[in-house]
C-alpha cells in the first residue's frame, strides 16, 4: 500500500468522507462478503454458518485488499430465515431463499416476530462481534440487514408482499410492525457490538419496484418511525435498483448517513439532491466480473475522476457483492486505482459575480450552505444602462482574472457573449433574471400569457422603472405602453420578502394590468449555479 | 380521439395509478359491448404493449407491472369460462413449458411470464421452481411444446441452464425445441443469454408472448 493510504486508516478515511474532511486518496469500500469464502476456499454452507470461517474469510481480503470498510455477511435471505422461511445453501453464492414462511395476506395475523439474536442472526452477530475485535478503528465496520420493508419480500416472496401492498393496507400495517420491531432490535444489536454503521438495500423504495404513492402513502411512515429507533447511521443501499428519482424522500429521515448509488445513474444528480450526506458507488458489478483488468482498471478511473473533488465520496460497487467469479486480478486493478490515484486538492479560487435582483435569494443560500463562494453584486438598474453595465461588468472580470467567476447574470449586457467565452467564466442558463429563476418552461408559460414577470426589488423600485427609465410620466402613457404587449403583472413571491400588496396595487393602477401573485422558490438559481460550480470542477 | 382510444388511455391511467377495479371494469365493459376477443386484441393488448416499452425504458415500477399482471389474470379467469373462449383454449397458439430452473426459487417473474402468454392465447405447462433439465424436455416431448422458457434471477443458476441446451441437442431436437431464458440476471448480464445456449430471451413479461410466437415459427422450419 502506498505511503498515503498509510497516513490514515481505513476507519480514519471513511469518518473523513463523512465529515467532510479532504483525504489524499478516496475511501474504498467493495462488497467482498463472499469473496471471501472464494479465497478460503470456505464451501458457502460453512463460511455462512461459522463465524470462524467467515471472519477467516474476511481476514484474507483485508490481507489481500485492505478496503476500508468491511462488512458482516450480505446474506439477504437471512432476514427470511429469522421469520421461519426456508433457506438453501448453492455452491458459490449466497443462501437463497428458497420457500417464504407465508404467501398470504391473511397469514400475517399468525406471523411471530422471532428473537433479534437466533438461528442465522446469532451467526450475523458472533460474525460482527469478531470483525469487531479484530479490526474496530483500522476498518471501519458496515452490518448489513434489510429494513422492515424489504425484509418482507424475504418473509412473504417478492408476489406475496407485492399483493399484500397493493391490496391489504391494515395487513400491511400489522406486517410493518411486526417487521420493524425485528429491524429496530437486531440493528442496534449490531451497534451494542460495535459496527460503526449499517447498510440497508432498500429495493423496495426505489421507482424499479413501486410507484411514488406507494412510497408517500404506505411506506415513508413505518421506514421513518423505524429509522428514528436505530441508535447510529443508516446508509441506504440500492439493492440493485435505480433509485436516484426517489433520493429525496430518505434523504432527511432520521440517521440517514449516505447513499450507495446504482452504476446506471448520475453520481453528479445525485449529488445535488442529498447534499454532504456520503455517497458510495458506483461501479458496475457486471464489468468486475466479466471485463478485463485494463477495462476494470479504465471504469474505477473515470469514477474517480468524475469525483475528484467530492470529499463525500465513497468508490464502491453498486449492487449485491462482488460475484464469486470475479478475477482477483480486477479486484486488485480497483484497489490499485483507487489507492494511486491523487484527489484534486489545488482547487481554483471562485467568485460569483451576481446581479443584484438576485441578493436575497442568494444570500439565503449561502446562509443554507447551498452556496460557499463569495459573491459580488452589481446594480440591477444596470440592465437599463446595457452600455454600462458591460464596462462595469468587464472591470469585475479583469479584477478577478486569476478565478473561476460564476455570473448570476441574464444575457443582459451588450458584451455578454464575449465575456461568457472566456475560459474562466460561466453564466447561469436563461435570457434573463425570471427565465433564470423559474426555469425554461415555466417562464415560456407565463410569457405566452403575456405577463410582465416582477420582483421584490422592482416593485420597491417601480418609479425608478417606469417614471425615471422607462419614462411615463403619466399613467395614461404606461397604461396604452404596457397593455400592447401585457395582459397582467406577476409578482414572484419567493418567500424571502413580504408580498408589498399596497405597492403593487400602486403600480397595478398607474399602467392599468392587474397582478397575480406567485410563489416560486429558488431551486432553478441554486441548481443552475451548482451545476457551474461542478462544471469548473470536473470540466464538463 | 374515438371512443376506442380514449377507452384505451384510460385503462393504461387506471394501470398506472394502480387502480384494479376501474382497470377490470373498463375491460369487462367493452368486451361486453363488443367481445372478449375485441377487448383483448383492440384495448388490452395496446395498452399492454405501451406498458411494457414503458417498463423496458425503466418507467414503470413492478408494482404496476403486477398490476397490469392481476387485471390481466383476471380477465383471462373470467373470459375463459364464457362461451366465446372455451372452444378458443381447446385450439391454443402453442404449446410452451415454463419454470425455475434447478436450486432457483424466484417464482415472480416467471408467474408473470405464465399469465401474459395464457392471455395470448397459449397452453403453458408451468412446472414451478427448482427444475432439472431433464424435467424440461420431457415435458416438452410429451405435451408437443415447442418453446422452452426457463427463468432464473441468480447467475449461478442461471448458468446450469447449459444443461437443458444440452438435454435438447443430446436428444436431436435442436431448433425444433426452441429455448428461451429470462429473469433479472439476464438483464444484467446481457452475455449470457449466449452463454447459456439460448435461442432467445426477454427482459420483461409483457414482451414474452411476441418471443414465444417468433419462436415457434422459427420451431417450425425443422420440421
Ligand atoms: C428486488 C431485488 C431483490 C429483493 C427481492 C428479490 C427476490 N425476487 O426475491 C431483495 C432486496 C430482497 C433481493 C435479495 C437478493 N438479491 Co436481488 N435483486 C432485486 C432486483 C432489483 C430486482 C429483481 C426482481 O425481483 N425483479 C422483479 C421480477 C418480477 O423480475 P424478473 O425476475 O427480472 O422477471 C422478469 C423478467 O426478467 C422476465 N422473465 C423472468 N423469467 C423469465 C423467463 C423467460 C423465459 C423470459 C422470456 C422472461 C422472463 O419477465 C419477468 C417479469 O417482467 C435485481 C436487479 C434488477 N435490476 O433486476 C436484483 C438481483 C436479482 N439480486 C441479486 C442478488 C445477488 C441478490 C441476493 C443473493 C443478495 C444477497 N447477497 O443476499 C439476494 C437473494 C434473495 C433471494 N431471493 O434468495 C442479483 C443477482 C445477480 C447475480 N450476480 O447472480 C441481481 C441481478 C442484482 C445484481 N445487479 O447483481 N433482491
Amino acid at each position: 500500500m502506498n505511503n498515503a493510504r498509510a497516513q490514515l486508516n481505513g476507519y480514519q478515511k471513511i469518518l473523513n468522507a463523512i465529515n467532510g474532511t479532504p483525504t489524499e486518496t478516496t475511501p474504498l469500500a467493495l462488497v467482498l462478503s463472499l469473496y471471501g469464502s472464494k479465497l478460503t476456499s470456505s464451501p458457502p454452507k460453512e463460511y455462512y454458518s461459522n463465524p470462524e470461517a467467515y471472519v477467516k474469510g474476511q481476514e484474507a481480503i483485508v490481507d489481500l485488499y485492505n478496503p476500508d470498510i468491511i462488512t458482516t455477511p450480505f446474506v439477504l435471505p437471512f432476514e427470511g430465515e429469522a421469520f421461519g422461511s426456508e433457506i438453501k445453501y448453492v455452491a458459490k453464492m449466497t443462501p437463497q431463499l428458497k420457500r417464504p414462511v407465508i404467501s398470504s395476506y391473511d397469514e400475517i395475523k399468525n406471523l411471530k416476530t422471532p428473537a433479534y439474536n437466533e438461528g442465522a442472526k446469532a451467526y450475523c452477530l458472533e460474525c460482527a462481534k469478531m470483525l469487531v475485535s479484530r479490526y474496530k478503528y483500522k476498518n471501519f465496520i458496515l452490518g448489513f440487514t434489510l429494513s422492515c420493508i424489504d425484509s418482507c419480500a424475504m418473509i412473504m416472496g417478492v408476489e406475496g408482499f407485492m399483493d399484500t401492498l397493493l391490496f391489504h393496507p391494515k395487513e400491511l400495517q400489522l406486517l410493518f410492525e411486526k417487521t420493524s420491531r425485528h429491524f429496530i432490535e437486531y440493528s442496534n444489536a449490531l451497534f451494542d457490538i460495535g459496527v460503526d454503521a449499517i447498510a440497508i438495500p432498500s429495493a423496495f423504495c426505489s421507482p424499479t419496484m413501486v410507484t411514488s404513492k406507494i412510497i408517500e402513502e404506505v411506506i415513508l411512515d413505518p421506514l421513518t418511525n423505524a429509522l428514528q429507533k436505530i441508535k447510529g447511521s443508516v446508509i441506504i443501499h440500492n439493492g440493485s435498483a435505480t433509485n436516484l428519482k426517489f433520493l429525496h424522500y430518505y434523504v432527511n429521515l432520521p440517521n440517514v448517513a449516505g447513499f450507495v448509488i446504482d452504476n446506471r445513474e448520475n453520481m453528479d444528480e445525485a449529488r445535488q439532491i442529498v447534499g454532504n450526506k456520503l455517497l458510495l458507488g458506483n461501479m458496475n458489478i457486471a464489468t468486475i466480473a466479466e471485463k478485463t483488468p485494463e477495462v476494470v482498471q479504465r471504469a474505477t478511473s473515470r469514477i474517480l475522476n468524475r469525483r475528484k473533488s467530492d470529499n463525500h465520496f465513497v468508490f464502491c460497487n453498486a449492487g449485491p457483492d462482488v460475484t464469486y467469479e470475479t478475477p482477483h486480478e480486477n479486484i486488485i486493478a480497483i484497489c490499485n486505482t483507487v489507492n494511486n490515484f491523487k484527489k484534486k486538492h489545488v482547487k481554483h479560487k471562485k467568485i460569483c459575480i451576481a446581479c443584484s435582483i438576485f441578493k436575497k435569494e442568494l444570500e439565503a443560500l449561502k446562509k443554507e450552505g447551498a452556496i460557499n463562494i463569495p459573491i459580488i453584486y452589481l446594480d440591477s438598474m444596470l440592465h437599463m444602462k446595457p452600455d454600462k453595465l458591460n464596462a462595469l461588468l468587464s472591470a469585475e472580470i479583469e479584477k478577478y482574472n486569476d478565478y473561476e467567476i460564476i455570473l448570476a447574470f441574464g444575457d443582459c449586457s451588450t458584451g455578454m457573449f464575449d465575456i461568457e467565452n472566456k475560459h474562466n467564466v460561466k453564466r447561469t442558463k436563461g435570457l434573463n433574471c425570471t427565465n433564470i429563476l423559474l426555469g425554461t418552461s415555466e417562464y415560456r408559460k407565463l410569457r405566452k400569457e403575456g405577463a410582465f414577470i416582477l420582483f421584490n426589488e422592482w416593485v420597491h423600485r417601480w418609479k425608478e422603472v417606469f417614471i425615471d427609465e422607462f419614462g411615463f410620466k403619466k399613467s395614461e402613457s404606461a397604461t396604452l405602453f404596457m397593455n400592447e404587449m401585457h395582459t397582467k403583472f406577476v409578482y414572484l413571491d419567493l418567500g424571502d420578502a413580504e408580498i408589498p400588496h399596497d405597492t403593487l396595487k400602486e403600480l397595478s393602477d398607474f399602467c392599468g394590468l392587474p397582478y397575480e401573485i406567485k410563489s416560486s422558490t429558488s431551486e432553478f438559481l441554486a441548481k443552475s449555479i451548482f451545476s457551474l460550480n461542478q462544471l469548473f470542477d470536473y470540466g464538463r | 380521439m374515438g371512443e376506442l382510444e380514449k377507452e384505451q388511455e384510460y385503462l393504461l391511467e387506471t394501470i398506472i395509478n394502480a387502480e384494479k377495479k376501474n382497470a377490470t371494469d373498463t375491460i369487462l365493459n367493452w368486451a361486453e359491448k363488443t367481445s372478449f376477443k375485441n377487448a383483448f386484441s383492440e384495448l388490452l393488448e395496446p395498452v399492454l404493449s405501451k406498458l411494457g416499452d414503458l417498463w423496458f425504458r425503466n418507467e414503470l415500477s413492478l408494482a404496476q407491472a403486477f398490476l397490469a399482471g392481476k387485471v390481466a389474470e383476471d380477465i383471462f379467469n373470467i373470459a375463459s369460462k364464457s362461451d366465446e373462449l372455451s372452444l378458443d383454449l381447446a385450439n391454443p397458439k402453442g404449446t410452451a413449458v415454463i419454470g425455475n430452473i434447478e436450486d432457483d426459487f424466484h417464482s415472480f417473474g416467471r408467474k408473470l411470464v405464465v399469465i401474459f402468454l395464457r392471455l395470448d392465447g397459449w397452453k403453458v405447462y408451468d412446472l414451478g421452481n427448482d427444475v432439472l433439465p431433464k424435467e424440461f424436455v420431457d415435458k416438452a416431448v410429451q405435451t408437443n411444446a415447442r418453446v422452452i422458457g426457463v427463468s432464473a434471477m441468480i447467475y449461478n443458476t442461471a448458468i446450469s441452464i447449459i444443461g437443458v441446451r444440452k438435454e435438447i441437442d443430446k436428444r436431436n431436437l435442436t431448433g425444433k425445441i426452441q429455448l428461451c431464458v429470462g429473469g433479472a440476471v439476464f438483464n444484467v448480464r446481457t452475455n449470457l443469454v449466449q452463454e447459456v445456449g439460448a435461442d432467445g430471451t426477454a427482459d420483461n413479461a409483457i414482451k414474452t408472448p411476441e418471443l414465444f410466437n417468433k419462436l415457434q415459427q422459427k420451431s417450425f422450419k425443422y420440421e
